[in-house]
């Protein structure tokens, strides 16, 4: 039997980000009652995304689909982001400023005709009353449930461990899939990542420096571990307020060394007794294991230390 | 170690990683408030302090430090936590 109760409520799933979630999306992807919603808050923004007032259905389809400048800017410099998924033919057509948010990423992800969901999810959209912004995300992931045959939502946005508090003042009710990786090998990868400089650039600076000039910006490997540190503090600070069985861990190298147990654990968490082995099957197909993915090697460097932080966090939150 | 030496190691980290200087940090300085600290500050905070005097605090220092409300509350936090590692040393 599907917890019913359990399914109806929102599910989050968060981590630092480079932490293994994007891998976990594409599974969700091939869940049959689940729908895999993803990078809808990156590309909308985040908090900006999350926190505010009440709006109408019709500001809320164009909040969807009109970039704010920071998407420009960052997509603009480089739309081939290997997290952007919109079609080689939209990305030659159009600039940046032109590709609605939404079709980036999240929509494209869920696959099918792009453009025909985009005009049913605005009919739906405008028909709505409108609410908070959380009443207008809900509404259209269930719209989207809907329209793909899925019962319930999963969202799994990049980094959005960092912003936890923004979602659990939202979805006072969600559960949460928090995803983590080994400290030193996500600040490493983040490090590569135009997005993670970017941020990283900016804590560093604590000003809303320009894209351009964060991603010019030299910044030591260490600065990623601190980064990394200080959003699984506070992330993990955040979870601990959340009901302990609403709360799943999933350590991203058990994820791709051990696929089936730990899917057969999320599959409890999301949907309780309900069994889904072929969906585990098909979803360890997904795991690809890139060469910056693997361990850093042990030994104290300035890395570690700033790792060390989060990593002391991670034990204690393991060790229950 | 001493509790002032402690607290200079401290306030020469903050100043320098908040870009204010030694002598605009007050005990009663609100930390996120009046000197922007947050927990990427306090991480960097905490290797500072370190490489400053020389020693490696015990994991886990980071977490008790984040919550602190001004710089007395956290220099007295620090300083807690350089006595129990000292407590726990001697108790090896």
């Amino acid at each position: 039997m599907i917890d019913e109760r359990a399914a109806r409520r929102p599910i989050l799933a968060v981590g630092t980000g480079r932490c293994g979630s994007t891998l976990f999306s594409a599974m969700m992807r091939l869940h049959p009652r689940i729908l895999s919603v993803s990078e809808w808050f990156t590309v909308l923004g985040e908090r900006r995304a999350i926190e505010g007032g009440r709006t109408t259905g019709d500001a809320f389809w164009k909040f969807l689909t009109v970039p704010s400048l920071d998407v420009i800017e960052f997509f603009g410099r480089d739309l081939r982001t290997p997290e952007v998924l919109v079609s080689e033919e939209w990305r030659s057509r159009a600039g940046a400023e032109s590709i609605p948010p939404i079709a980036l990423i999240p929509l494209t992800h869920l696959g099918g005709d792009v453009r025909r969901i985009m005009r049913e999810l605005r009919d739906h959209l405008l028909a709505f009353e409108g609410g908070t912004l959380r009443d207008c995300h809900d509404a259209a992931f269930a719209f989207l449930a809907r329209r793909y045959g899925k019962q319930s939502w999963i969202e799994r946005s990049g980094g959005s461990l960092a912003y936890i508090d923004a979602l659990r003042g939202a979805w006072g009710n969600a559960r949460y899939i928090h995803i983590y990786r080994d400290g030193p090998s996500c600040a490493r990868s983040m490090s590569k990542h135009p997005y993670f400089r970017v941020r990283v650039a900016r804590a560093l600076a604590r000003t809303p420096m320009p894209i351009r000039a964060c991603l010019e910006a030299t910044i030591p490997v260490e600065q990623y571990g601190a980064y990394w540190s200080a959003v699984i503090l506070r992330g993990l600070r955040a979870l601990r307020e959340v009901p302990r069985e609403d709360v799943l861990h999933v350590r991203y190298e058990e994820l791709v060394t051990e696929p089936v147990p730990v899917l057969r654990r999320v599959q409890r968490f999301l949907e309780g007794g309900v069994h889904a082995e072929e969906w585990i099957l098909q979803a360890i197909e997904c795991i690809r294991i890139p060469a910056h993915c693997r361990a850093v090697p042990a030994g104290e460097t300035r890395l570690t230390r700033a790792c060390r932080a989060g990593m002391t966090e991670l034990a204690n939150a393991e060790a229950g | 170690m001493t509790p002032e030496r402690i607290r200079r190691a401290l306030v020469e980290s903050l100043a320098e990683l908040t870009h204010h200087s030694v002598s605009g940090i007050s005990d009663g300085a609100r930390l996120v408030e009046d000197l922007g600290v947050d927990s990427m500050i306090v991480v960097n905070l905490v290797m500072a302090i370190e490489d400053r005097l020389g020693v490696r605090l015990p994991e886990g220092s980071e977490s008790s430090l984040v919550d602190a409300k001004t710089v007395a509350d956290l220099t007295e936090r620090l300083v807690g936590v350089f006595r129990a590692a000292a407590s726990y040393g001697s108790s090896q």
